[in-house]
């Protein structure tokens, strides 16, 4: 193999327009319900409309009366068995309860229904006519009620959810003062703006093609692996433009079996699009938790001992934790802790990851009782925390060095873009006119997960690079910093890439969710791209014709379209090398394996299974670090808070493209304002379902709602994470906003709300 | 949604005359349209008036006649709205979005229907209004965004348009055409308090049509329009009022107060306007108004904070009508 | 008394004639079909999304007649004879983008993209129609467009920048 030659970086880290951007304003980005299959049938999905129970019947007559229908299909259907799926996260969450299996309804919404029809139309209009007897039993639909004796109360323990370090309770008793709060936060539901929707073709009785919207290419084959015995590389995955994911899109749901079950029995394609409020129903939510704390200080302020008891909700039969207790254990310096997790069942369906699972409930929690403990100490809040930072050199949890930590930095730019030294203490002594002004702000850290990637770069003859990944850009950027980085490893015009995603049968990669896709993917591009240039480097060097002959490898660099002798103009186009091989075109293909992960990752991901290095390696303690600050405007009489200015100051190491990793940390941020004062799901008392499962009230945020949002990024590499030193900008944002928003609302009102959403009637 | 027999009509008389039960008018569409795809509402008729010629909106003795079709943004857009009628305007565009502004009509939103979600889906097995002797979810359920006056044992569904409180507070009596004729009745009096039929809405008889709002000439061009919601905009209010108030010499000559957010229906105010009138236009005959205006409210827990929010919403919208500093 | 009734037969599909981005459609359909359903369906056109069905969101805005509208609470019957433009219809001759395209591209003003025809829709009508003349009226004239990934300042920038110096701070 020829030595690296040099390639100057034109592209990596500047501020490049989406590549995808013409195709998405034009309309003609394609997504999941908007392909042209021949044939198809339209299917429309019915939910339960009880909690929990059994289905006496379900009668169809009337529904099968409708001109256009052609079949119903339940657990009345024969011939629908499906095989269980096996162990997390192969079939994560979503394919715990699979459909029409029995007639046992356990949990709000769950799909034990489907209508398929000629039109759109006949379909929803027979899904009406559908005359369904239940036997309710009992439910318990909330986190509240299940504490309160539900008898499924799981104290089941995953060894990740408990952490005890030093003797908290001795801590506690010695400390110079001692504080007691608890936080809520509730269940919210993702939203992407696309809907859930899947189309279904078989092609014979063994192979399946699936257009759907997801953020794991390898999760549909897997679940049809083992649910069905298909051979996962019959299974064809079809999903290059995503409508937004947010964790929700990351496994696969009972609705995919639906629609792949009604294709088959039909035996034509059948497209089956979720309605909005299904979008509440079997595709998962953030789960509600409760972080109740007991901290002691030192004299001088400093953390002496945190005990922690934490409850999540999770679903009737599965476990998803939402680690809310994961922030804490880290964050601060502080050697005495305890952290109890408890897991609480209720019918309310899976729960599943969403944008920063467990950090961003945790960090509600942490950063407002952070804010009360500095008033406690008589501290400013950000003087306070930096008294508690955790030096760059010992994490407080694994008492590992830190990959690359400059929190301190966050904390410095943060507060002086925003202004912070200006603020004066006293809740409520800031006004504009009679407007009370507060500023808040808060700590954001998030952990680095990688994972082993897969990609080929290939040269085609008229000179344009292709790159394939069979992995995501759900709206994260992912077709443009690979083509930047494909760009500036071959020095050729970003326009002459051409990159392919959303592909089963494109090079497998590992899910986009925990903020990996870009490092990870991105990594495996650059080995694909480089080796490509490498080995036309050698075809070249090796060419008696070339004018690249007898060069010395180290003295080449990429530029132009081809190789070249640095500083000279001697060395040819690729296309050139390419034309002297007779092929017409040449690949690439590489695999990598993350610092810390192993061979067993790859192969791992080769399976289709997940793939993920952790944070903590056996050598470094490696996240993302940030400081967020926030100003409120809140009417003295209305209480009605809003959020005029927001500044994050983020070490999220090398940043690819600056344009788009900026709108993913201020969309993050957003989704902080949202969380903090907006984001609630309702579950009625008395029947157990959802009361705003649609977006006129289960309210997110709308352009008015939004002030002034600015993202600060370090961009220092961490090579401890990865040669390109990437560490991921999707989800740090949201981690510490939703407290950021709430201690400015303290400080504006002097009112300290320990739940969210934060709104006025808790105000008042 | 379930299909329907689809008739489209050029004029009023071909709309009117159709049989009041199970028959709809189409216009603006996004309240029919939206709750008969919740299975809400399900007609056998549905009645296309898009084409029909009322969209004109003309001066009137003094005051103004809007065409039942013009749209919202038709009127807030209006000179003699924004000249005469400043809180209708103020109203209007503090209503739901551009887009929904654009498609639906004056007439349609007065006949809007409640936001209460045991109302809005049909999965839920007890609401009055939808299914008469099912009983009421929201009281004993989740009602923080139901109403506090003019409720009912059977139901506290609020009425949900900020357009119709403005049109109250300025008296707009509505045209309704009939297959016998045409009558006029004040918006006040055609919403109807929910009682013990919350299924019945409105003084509509059989085969009528709206045909035009018209508002007589203002007791003051200085009406405000005040919404608080929990979002910034596209969103019902939590409270809201329209006032209009006519000051001579620091005196309240006259005075409209009406609330949204709050009632069963648009809710004018007459204790309010009661303390107002003949009063000194200063913040302690604002909070009495205010405090007279929510001495009926009936709160369940979760709504209680409305009593004091709407109290502040009412004060501080007097305050800006009559130009008094806070 | 004369007046004019066209009553639709009471069952199979039913006519309607309309002008979509400047063609002549004639189809067939069943009466409840919405407008958005027979653009993305019937139509093949599916720059304009679904994202709720029920008038919340605003992914699929369109203009009828001039004028933003809704096209998921739009009964597709009441379009007969009506223009109706859509996200497709933006770009100029030879594909050139709408100068509001190709700010939403420079400001980076979505990130999924799925909501950004209803955003562009809205956001043309806005500078159209002299609602840019602040950051405060851009946004609440917006805001019935929501965007998940939350471009929100991203697409005030956008229209701002097309709306040039009519965009003035509030």
């Amino acid at each position: 193999m020829t030595t690296q030659g040099s390639h100057p970086q034109k592209y990596v880290g500047a501020r490049v327009s989406r590549v995808d951007g013409p195709a998405k304003v034009r309309g003609e980005a394609t997504y999941t319900a908007e392909f042209e299959v021949p044939n198809l049938a339209h299917a429309v999905l019915v939910s339960a409309t009880i909690a929990h129970g059994r289905i006496r019947k379900i009668g169809d007559e009337a529904a099968r009366a409708v001109p256009g229908v052609l079949d119903v299909l339940s657990h009345q259907t024969p011939g629908l068995d499906l095989k269980d799926v096996k162990g997390y996260p192969r079939g994560p969450a979503g394919t715990a309860i699979l459909p029409f299996q029995n007639g046992e309804v356990l949990f709000r919404g769950q799909p034990i229904a489907v209508v398929v029809a000629e039109s759109l139309e006949a379909a929803r209009h027979a899904a009406l006519l559908l005359d369904i007897e239940y036997a309710p039993d009992d439910f318990r639909a909330t986190l509240e009620e299940g504490r309160r004796g539900w008898p499924f109360i799981d104290k089941k323990k995953p060894r990740q959810l408990q952490h005890s370090r030093g003797d908290a309770s001795r801590a506690l008793k010695d400390a110079a003062t001692t504080f007691e709060a608890s936080y809520d936060t509730p269940v919210q539901h993702h939203n992407p703006m696309e809907m859930h929707a899947v189309i279904a073709a078989w092609d014979g009785e063994d192979r399946l093609t699936l257009y759907e919207p997801t953020q794991w290419m390898q999760s549909a084959p897997g679940v049809l692996a083992q649910t069905l015995g298909l051979d996962p590389d019959h299974v064809h995955v079809i999903s290059p433009f995503v409508g937004g994911g947010f964790g929700n899109k990351a496994t696969t749901w009972p609705h995919l079996l639906v629609t792949v079950l009604a294709a088959r029995v039909l035996g034509r394609p059948v497209k089956l699009v979720l309605t909005r409020a299904q979008m509440f129903a079997a595709v998962g939510y953030r789960a509600a938790t409760r972080t109740s704390y007991r901290v002691g200080l030192d004299a001088g302020g400093q953390l002496a001992a945190v005990d922690l008891q934490a409850e999540s909700q999770t679903g009737p039969v599965d476990l998803f934790p939402e680690q809310v207790g994961n922030v804490a254990k880290m964050l601060y310096a502080n050697e005495n802790m305890d952290l109890t997790h408890t897991m609480i069942r209720t019918h309310a369906g899976p729960n599943i990851m969403m944008r920063a699972p467990g950090e961003a409930p945790g960090s509600f929690g942490l950063e407002v009782l952070m804010d009360e403990l500095a008033e406690k100490a008589g501290l400013d809040p950000l003087a306070f925390r930096r008294l508690n930072h955790a030096p760059e050199n010992q994490d407080p949890e694994s008492g590992l060095p830190y990959s690359s930590k400059h929190l301190l930095e966050c904390y410095e730019r943060g507060a002086a873009a925003f202004g912070w030294a200006r603020r004066t203490p006293q809740p409520g002594s800031m006004r504009d006119g009679r407007t009370l002004i507060g500023w808040g702000m808060a700590t954001a850290v998030y952990p680095v997960y990688t994972s082993a990637a897969t990609a080929r770069a290939r040269l085609c003859g008229d000179g344009r690079i292709e790159i394939e990944a069979g992995s995501h850009d759900i709206g994260t950027g992912t077709y443009s910093i690979l083509a930047q980085i494909a760009a500036d490893e071959l020095g050729v015009d970003i326009g002459q890439v051409g990159v392919k995603l959303g592909d089963s049968r494109l090079p497998k990669n590992g899910y986009s969710g925990g903020s990996r896709t870009a490092g990870s993917v991105g990594s495996a591009v650059q080995a694909a791209a480089s080796g490509l240039r490498q080995e036309l480097a050698d075809l070249a060097l090796g060419a008696p014709e070339s004018p690249l002959h007898g060069a010395a490898p180290v003295d080449l660099e990429a530029r132009d379209g081809g190789l070249y002798v640095k500083g000279s103009d001697r060395g040819e186009r690729y296309t050139t090398i390419l034309k002297r091989t007779g092929r017409d075109q040449y690949d690439a293909y590489r695999e990598t394996i993350p610092n810390g992960g192993s061979e067993k990752d790859l192969e791992k991901l080769k399976q289709g299974q997940e793939s993920s290095v952790e944070a903590v390696t056996e050598r470094y303690a490696r996240y993302s670090f940030g400081a967020v600050f926030a100003e409120v405007r809140v009417d003295p009489d209305f209480l009605t808070p809003r959020v005029s200015r927001l500044v994050g100051a983020f070490d999220i190491g090398k940043v690819l493209n600056a344009k788009t990793a900026e709108s993913q940390l201020t969309g993050g941020m957003i989704w902080g304002v949202s969380a903090a004062l907006h984001e609630v799901t309702h579950t009625d008392p008395r029947t157990g379902l959802i009361l705003n499962s649609n977006l006129a009230d289960y309210h997110v945020p709308v352009n008015a709602d939004i002030g002034e949002v600015q993202a600060i990024m370090l961009d220092y590499p961490d090579y401890h994470v990865s040669a390109m030193g990437v560490r991921g900008a999707g989800e740090i944002g949201i981690v510490g906003t939703a407290a950021a928003v709430a201690n400015a609302v303290y400080h504006a009102t002097g009112k300290r709300v320990r739940e969210t959403p934060i709104t006025l009637d808790k105000l008042l | 949604m379930r299909p329907f027999a689809y008739r489209r009509v050029e004029d009023v008389a071909g709309a009117v005359g159709q049989p009041g039960e199970g028959h709809r008018f189409l216009a603006g569409g996004t309240t029919l349209i939206d709750l008969m795809r919740l299975d809400v509402e399900r007609p056998a008729v549905v009645t296309d008036i898009t084409r029909v010629p009322l969209a004109e909106i003309t001066e009137h003795e003094g005051g103004v006649r809007i065409g039942a079709l013009a749209s919202m943004t038709q009127v807030a857009e209006h000179g003699l709205i924004a000249e005469r009628y400043p809180a209708l305007r103020e109203a209007l565009l503090a209503s739901a979005s551009q887009q929904l502004r654009n498609m639906a009509s004056m007439g349609g939103n007065v006949m809007q229907r409640t936001r209460c979600p045991y109302f809005r889906d049909v999965a839920f097995p007890s609401c009055n209004k939808r299914d008469p002797g099912s009983g009421c979810g929201a009281r004993a359920g989740h009602h923080r965004k139901q109403a506090i006056l003019g409720t009912s044992g059977a139901c506290i569904a609020e009425h949900a348009s900020d357009a119709s409180v403005a049109l109250v507070a300025y008296d707009a009596v509505l045209t309704l055409q009939g297959p016998g004729g045409e009558r006029e009745v004040p918006l006040r009096e055609f919403n109807l308090l929910p009682g013990d039929t919350p299924q019945v809405e409105h003084d509509l008889r059989e085969g009528e049509l709206i045909t035009a709002l018209t508002l007589p000439a203002p007791i003051a061009r200085s009406g405000v329009y005040l919404k608080i919601r929990d979002r910034q905009s596209y969103e019902f209010a939590l409270s809201s009022a329209a006032v209009v108030l006519r000051v001579e010499g620091g005196i309240i000559g006259a005075a409209r107060v009406a609330l949204g957010g709050v009632g069963t229906v648009p809710w004018r105010s007459p204790e309010a306007e009661a303390a107002l009138t003949g009063q000194p236009a200063t913040l302690e005959t604002f909070q009495t108004a205010a405090r007279a205006a929510l001495a009926g409210a009936e709160p369940l827990e979760e709504n209680a904070f409305k009593v004091p929010l709407t109290e502040r919403v009412i004060v501080r919208a007097l305050m800006q009508a009559a130009g008094v500093d806070a | 008394m004369t007046h004019s009734v066209w009553e639709a037969p009471e069952t199979g599909e039913l006519p309607l004639s309309l002008t979509v981005n400047g063609v002549q459609r004639h189809l067939t359909l069943p009466v409840q079909a919405s407008l958005l359903d027979t653009l993305r369906e019937r139509l093949h056109l599916t720059g304009t999304k679904k994202g709720c069905d029920h008038g919340q969101c605003g992914a699929c805005t369109v203009l009828v007649d001039g004028q933003t509208h809704l096209s998921c609470l739009t009964l597709a019957l009441s379009c007969e004879g009506r223009e109706v433009r859509t996200v497709e219809s933006l770009a100029g001759e030879g594909g050139a983008l709408h100068p509001m395209q190709a700010a939403f591209i420079e400001h980076d003003a979505f990130q999924c993209g799925y909501c950004t025809p209803g955003q562009l829709m809205s956001a043309v009508a806005c500078v159209e129609t002299g609602h840019a003349g602040s950051e405060g009226e851009i946004r609440e004239f917006m805001s019935g467009n929501l965007c998940r990934c939350a471009a929100y300042p991203q697409i005030v920038a956008a229209v701002r920048s097309v709306a040039g110096g009519q965009g003035e701070q509030p």
